[in-house]
Order: C-alpha cells, then sequence, then structure tokens
C-alpha cells in the first residue's frame, strides 16, 4: 500500500490556500494564471528543500522572488507542508517579493509529536531538549535524518526522494547521444534519455524488461514511426515497422517531436522507483489523440502496479476526456467559496450531472476550469 | 413554470424567451449558453444522413444538455426543455430524417445508462414528459416573413419585398433583382479572399427559398460582415422578440411547426396562450398530439 501523502500551501504564490491529498494516476486542471505550474513549482521547492536545501529549492522553483501570494499582509508567512503517513514536515518562510528576508521557521512531527522546532527568525533549532545552531545548508529535518537514527521519517524521505516533475528539454533530447552521467533513471530534463534506455536494454534482467516495455508502449502510441531502437557508436537510432536495412534508422534529431515526449513519458514512468511521485506539466504537448489515450493507458498500467502517484496537468479535452469514470481523480484549481484548491471534479459538480457529457466538452464550454467566476452548475437532490 | 430553451442560432438564443414570454407571460423562459454568450452549434447545417450518422457530435450534445436539465438526481430549476433547430433547406424534403437522428441521439444518450436500468428508467420517464424538440422550417427567419411587422422593427418595411404568397413556412421570393444579384455586390467578402463565415447566405443553391438569404439581401451592405447590415445577435434578435404571434399563426394550415410548438408548450404549462385565434394543423413530425407507440421525447 502506498503512503497517504498530503500536501499543503499557504500564501504561496497563486496557492493561498491550497490541500492535496493524491493517489494514483490524477489531473489538476484551471484556467491559465490558476496555478498548475504553481503546484509544480511548491513540489520541486519541497523536494529540493529536502534534499539539498533551501537555496537548490528556490532555483528548483524557478527563483525564490515572488513567493508571498498578492495582497496577503507583509508579515504574513508562506507556509508549507507535507504529510506523509504519520510523519509531518512544516515549513515556515518569512518571504518578500525579493526573496527570503531571514532564516525560516521548520517543525517535524511524528504521530502527532513535535520532534523537532526552529523558529523562523532564530539561529537555534530544538531536537526534544536539545538546543543546537542551524545548519549552513541543509533543513533541519533533513540533518535528523543524515543522522540515520529517525528511521521513523522514511515515508517523509520516500516521498521527497523519489519525486520527480519533469520539464523536457528537447534540444538536448534531440541530440541522441548515450553519453551521459547518469543512465538509470531519467533526468528531470530528459538529457539522458538514450543513456538509460540503452543501459536498460543491455541489462534486462537488471532493469526488469523496462526497455522492451517502453518499446512495446511506443508501438502503441506511435504505430507507423517506430519499431526498435539501436545504439551504435554511442548514438541512438530509430527504425520505423518495415525497416530492412542500417539506412532506415533516423537518429533523434529526425523524429517527430512528438515521438520523443513518449519515449521521455514511458521511460519517466517505467523506471520510477515504486511509491514515486511523477508530475508531467501538460502531458499532452506535441502529442497526437492516439499517442496521449496510449500512454495515459500506460501509465494507469504502471500506476496501479508499481503504486505511483502520477500527476498531470492539462488543457487538452482529449486528456479530460480519459478520466471519464476517474472524476475523483480529476482536481479542479478553481476559486471555490473560501474551500482549499483543488477540488475533485466530482465534488465540486455532481456526479448525476457530469454522467451526462464528455469532461473534455464540459471545459471546452467553460463549464469547470475557465476564466471568471464559475457558472452556476445544478445541484445534486438530497 | 421555468423552460429552459436549447437553440442553435444567435436570434433564438436571445429572441426566443421574449417571444414566448409574450405568449405565456405567467411563465419564465430562459435561452442556455452552450459556451458563454453563444448559442449550440446546429446538427441541421448539411444535408443528413439517416441515424445513426447525422453529426452525432452535435446532436449528441444536444441532448446530453436537455437530459442534464431535466435529470430528476439533480435541482436545476427547470420544469421544461425545448430543443429547436432551423431544418435548413438541404433537409426541407426530409423532416423525417432530421427528427430520426435527434430521436435516435436520445436513445443513445439513455443508453449511457444501461448498466443502471432504474436510472435509466426514470431519466427516461423526465426525457418522454419534460423534453421537446422543434423545427423552424426551414429556419426561424421565414417567420419574420409570415408576421412582417417583426421586418419592420429591424427597419426593412421602406424596402419593398416580394415573397410568393403561402405559407411562409414553405418561404419562396419572387424578387427578380434578388435573384439576379452577382457577388461583385459583396466588396469587403471578395477583397477579403471569399471567406466561408463572411459569404452571404444568398450565394448559395436554392436562394430564392431562403429567407434569411433574402433578409440578408434586403440589407444588403457589401462593406458589411456577409455582406449585409442585418445581424442575427441584434436586428434578428429584436424582430422574433417582437413577434406577432396573432399573425404568425392567423391561418389554419399555415406555420404548422411554429404551431406545434405553440401547442407543446400549451400542453406543457397546462394554460392556453395569449392569443385570440390560433388553431390550425400542426406538422405531425413534432407534434404532440401525434400518437406514438414509443415516445423518446414529448412530442418525437
Amino acid at each position: 500500500m502506498p503512503t497517504p501523502v498530503t500536501f499543503r500551501a499557504r500564501n504561496f504564490r497563486r496557492l493561498k490556500h491550497f490541500e492535496w491529498s493524491p493517489t494514483g494516476t490524477c489531473l489538476l486542471s484551471g484556467a491559465n494564471g490558476a496555478g498548475k505550474t504553481t503546484v509544480l513549482d511548491m513540489l520541486r521547492f519541497l523536494r529540493a528543500t529536502f534534499v539539498s536545501g533551501h537555496e537548490a529549492g528556490f532555483h528548483a522553483a524557478r527563483g525564490g522572488d515572488h513567493f508571498p501570494s498578492r495582497g496577503i499582509d507583509p508579515q504574513d508567512l508562506v507556509e508549507f507542508e507535507v504529510v506523509a503517513g504519520d510523519v509531518h514536515w512544516k515549513l515556515r518562510l518569512p518571504m518578500s517579493n525579493a526573496g527570503l528576508k531571514g532564516l525560516y521557521g521548520e517543525e517535524l512531527y511524528h504521530d502527532g509529536k513535535l520532534v523537532l522546532r526552529a523558529a523562523a527568525y532564530a539561529e537555534t533549532w530544538s531536537l526534544g531538549s536539545r538546543t543546537m545552531p542551524r545548519d549552513d545548508s541543509r533543513c533541519c529535518a533533513k540533518v535528523l535524518w543524515d543522522r540515520g537514527e529517525a528511521l521513523w521519517m522514511e515515508p517523509l524521505f520516500r516521498c521527497l526522494n523519489d519525486l520527480r516533475t519533469y520539464d523536457y528539454d528537447l534540444n538536448l533530447v534531440e541530440r541522441g547521444t548515450t553519453k551521459e552521467d547518469s543512465n538509470a533513471f531519467l533526468h528531470r530534463t530528459g538529457k539522458n534519455l538514450w543513456a538509460v534506455l540503452a543501459n536498460w536494454k543491455q541489462a534486462p534482467l537488471r532493469y526488469r524488461g523496462q526497455f522492451d516495455w517502453v518499446l512495446a508502449q511506443a508501438r502503441r502510441a506511435f504505430p507507423d514511426i517506430i519499431d526498435t531502437i539501436e545504439f551504435v557508436g554511442g548514438e541512438a537510432f530509430i527504425f520505423p515497422p518495415g525497416a530492412t536495412d542500417p539506412a532506415d534508422g533516423f537518429p533523434p534529431l529526425r523524429q517527430p517531436a512528438g515521438l520523443l515526449t513518449g519515449l521521455l513519458q514511458l521511460t519517466a514512468i517505467v523506471g520510477a522507483k515504486p511509491f514515486s511521485i511523477l508530475a508531467f506539466d501538460e502531458m499532452e504537448n506535441q502529442l497526437h489523440p492516439h499517442a496521449i489515450r496510449a500512454i495515459l493507458e500506460a501509465m494507469r498500467e504502471q500506476s496501479a502496479q508499481r503504486d505511483l502517484l502520477i500527476i498531470l496537468t492539462t488543457h487538452s479535452p482529449i486528456v479530460m476526456n480519459e478520466f471519464k469514470g476517474y472524476e475523483s481523480g480529476f482536481y479542479l484549481l478553481e476559486p471555490g467559496d473560501g474551500r482549499a484548491v483543488p477540488i475533485a471534479l466530482d465534488a465540486a459538480r455532481p456526479e448525476a450531472w457530469l454522467s451526462h457529457f464528455d469532461l473534455g466538452a464540459l471545459y471546452e464550454r467553460e463549464k469547470f476550469s475557465a476564466p471568471g467566476e464559475p457558472l452556476p452548475v445544478p445541484m445534486a437532490k438530497p | 413554470m421555468r423552460v429552459a430553451l436549447i437553440t442553435t442560432g444567435k436570434t433564438e438564443l436571445r429572441g426566443l424567451p421574449p417571444a414566448l414570454m409574450n405568449l405565456f407571460p405567467d411563465h419564465e423562459f430562459l435561452g442556455i449558453e452552450d459556451v458563454p454568450g453563444r448559442p449550440f452549434r446546429s446538427f441541421t447545417s448539411g444535408r443528413l444522413p439517416p441515424p445513426p450518422e447525422g453529426r452525432p457530435d452535435i446532436v449528441d450534445h444536444l441532448i446530453a444538455h436537455a437530459a442534464a436539465l431535466v435529470d430528476p438526481d439533480l435541482v436545476t430549476g427547470f420544469d421544461g426543455v425545448i430543443v429547436i433547430d432551423d431544418l435548413e433547406l438541404l433537409n426541407r424534403h426530409q423532416t423525417d430524417v432530421v427528427v430520426d437522428v435527434f430521436r435516435a441521439a436520445a436513445l443513445r444518450h439513455l443508453d449511457l445508462y444501461a448498466a443502471n436500468p432504474a436510472r435509466r428508467s426514470a431519466l427516461a420517464a423526465a426525457l418522454r414528459t419534460k423534453v421537446s424538440f422543434h423545427i423552424a422550417r426551414p429556419m426561424i427567419e421565414s417567420w419574420f416573413f409570415g408576421a412582417p411587422a417583426a421586418l419592420a422593427t429591424i427597419g426593412v418595411s421602406s424596402i419593398p419585398y416580394h415573397v410568393r404568397p403561402g405559407d411562409h413556412e414553405d418561404f419562396e421570393t419572387t424578387d427578380r433583382r434578388y435573384i439576379a444579384e452577382q457577388p461583385s455586390a459583396c466588396t469587403r467578402w471578395l477583397r477579403n479572399g471569399k471567406v466561408r463565415g463572411d459569404r452571404p447566405k444568398w450565394l448559395g443553391l436554392d436562394r430564392i427559398f431562403h429567407p434569411k438569404g433574402y433578409l440578408q439581401w434586403l440589407m444588403i451592405d457589401g462593406t458589411h460582415e456577409c455582406c449585409t447590415r442585418y445581424s442575427e445577435a441584434h436586428a434578428g434578435v429584436s424582430a422574433l422578440a417582437a413577434i406577432d404571434w396573432t399573425r404568425l399563426l392567423g391561418i389554419p394550415s399555415h406555420a404548422t411547426f411554429a404551431r406545434a410548438l405553440v401547442r407543446d408548450l400549451e400542453v406543457m404549462l397546462g394554460q392556453a396562450p395569449e392569443i385570440a385565434s390560433w388553431s390550425g394543423n400542426e406538422a405531425p413530425e413534432t407534434s404532440v398530439s401525434t400518437s406514438r407507440a414509443t415516445p423518446v421525447l414529448r412530442n418525437i
């Protein structure tokens, strides 16, 4: 069973009041500027802050400027929380639009009991009865984890360490080289795609047939353009169905962007450790509807088999249509009557009403996740 | 009672609610928008093949909205729904096919609930008692020629026009100047590369049977969109809102599709319309009085 996880944010950019406990394969939808990318920034910030310190966190969140939500009191803190099983980690950041104003506050709870605390602006932190100076780079929770004594922190460690938000750079992928340092997992930019695939192909037992799975799914998603991939002299070559000659293989630079995106997504999914959290911004980019459906199916399969939490953001009605019957995993980032966002679609709109429509058709017609005030919708009969 | 109107034209979206409120002032009619500010798409804009084809993408969306508005599991605030679409010239000889396409769409929608017989049954009953499908033959602008005071509201009364006497639902103009008009009159359309969205309706086939085309031509202006000063969203709305029902329905053998709509509302609302004399024939295809073995909606 995957560890239940909850993310909370207050006063962070568009996320004034955010609380989310996603599971399985889920979708975040919202109008432009609703905060979809901000959610991914929050995930990047939390991971990088825990693993490498707050400076890395700000860098991962695309800068530490303009963290506070518009209109909040300057004394208000920007707050983040992660609850992973019985471990609860809180961060309180004194921020201005220019960046961090002073040392941030931090608390860690185990099973509801406070284990460590650092007040905002304070130079020290307390662990039980002991008081210690703050570490220059690491957060207090990471200092405690690195001591190797607090094994109960594992749900939090696993949640954040195995969290990946992908932000592909197709220019790097098009180079087609297998000469990258890291070759076990896909880098967030996708730059080591071919190194990872070549590595998996060479060691099918070690990597549980991951290369074959990627290829099989890619053939389903792109039946006319890929049959196999060969690696020669540190370069990747993709062969279409019916290829009989080495010259039929073309390098990534000569491949459709959609195929490269599809291979990146499939590689990211199958290469993730069990219980990982993976996030993809606008997964539909460059993809034909056939490929979108095939890749989503592959994502659901892997999510179910290996308890992955897969987070997708989208503006695509096609992606949304694939969530018919999965409305509880379809989340809306739209302002509600003081409620925290996001709200699951089947909580925001009556199930009986949703049952009449394709979800993408409703989105296209601005029945949810639309700019401006939400339109009135029918209520379920009591 | 409160009745939702699912319409497929800008004129009907804004003009039909006040027109029907004039007939039934004790009741409320509301035009439903598909996208904010816009009506639904029409499923009759081409010659319809019989079901199961017949533009399922569009017609299924129409019936889905109608069904959602009368869903017994929801509080929607509506007691009934009227879906009304133009027949259009390409379908004027096959009203039965248009009705069959809509009926088939309603059955397809109910099939979505095949796994839940109780819900399917409740929804089927709601469709059968609260939703109707009506037709403007060949299109809503024919009504303006059946009740010419509507034309006066948009400034056409000062322009001489020539329509063959008879049922305006079989509209035909005998205006020789209109019949002879050339595309060269539409300078903006020609200059802009003859884009389809800016094309005057009268440039199509069968222009003599096209009331909207004729109306556009009566208000011709080569520098305007669609080569006309006639605007569906403004002039058309004013004309329809002020329609003279007594005149429109005054001849018992004429306006049978419009009369079928009014009769349906009379039965639905349980109240006679506020016009003196309107009895006459109703189009059997959409009349609530037609006996049907297995009705799917109130009138088809």
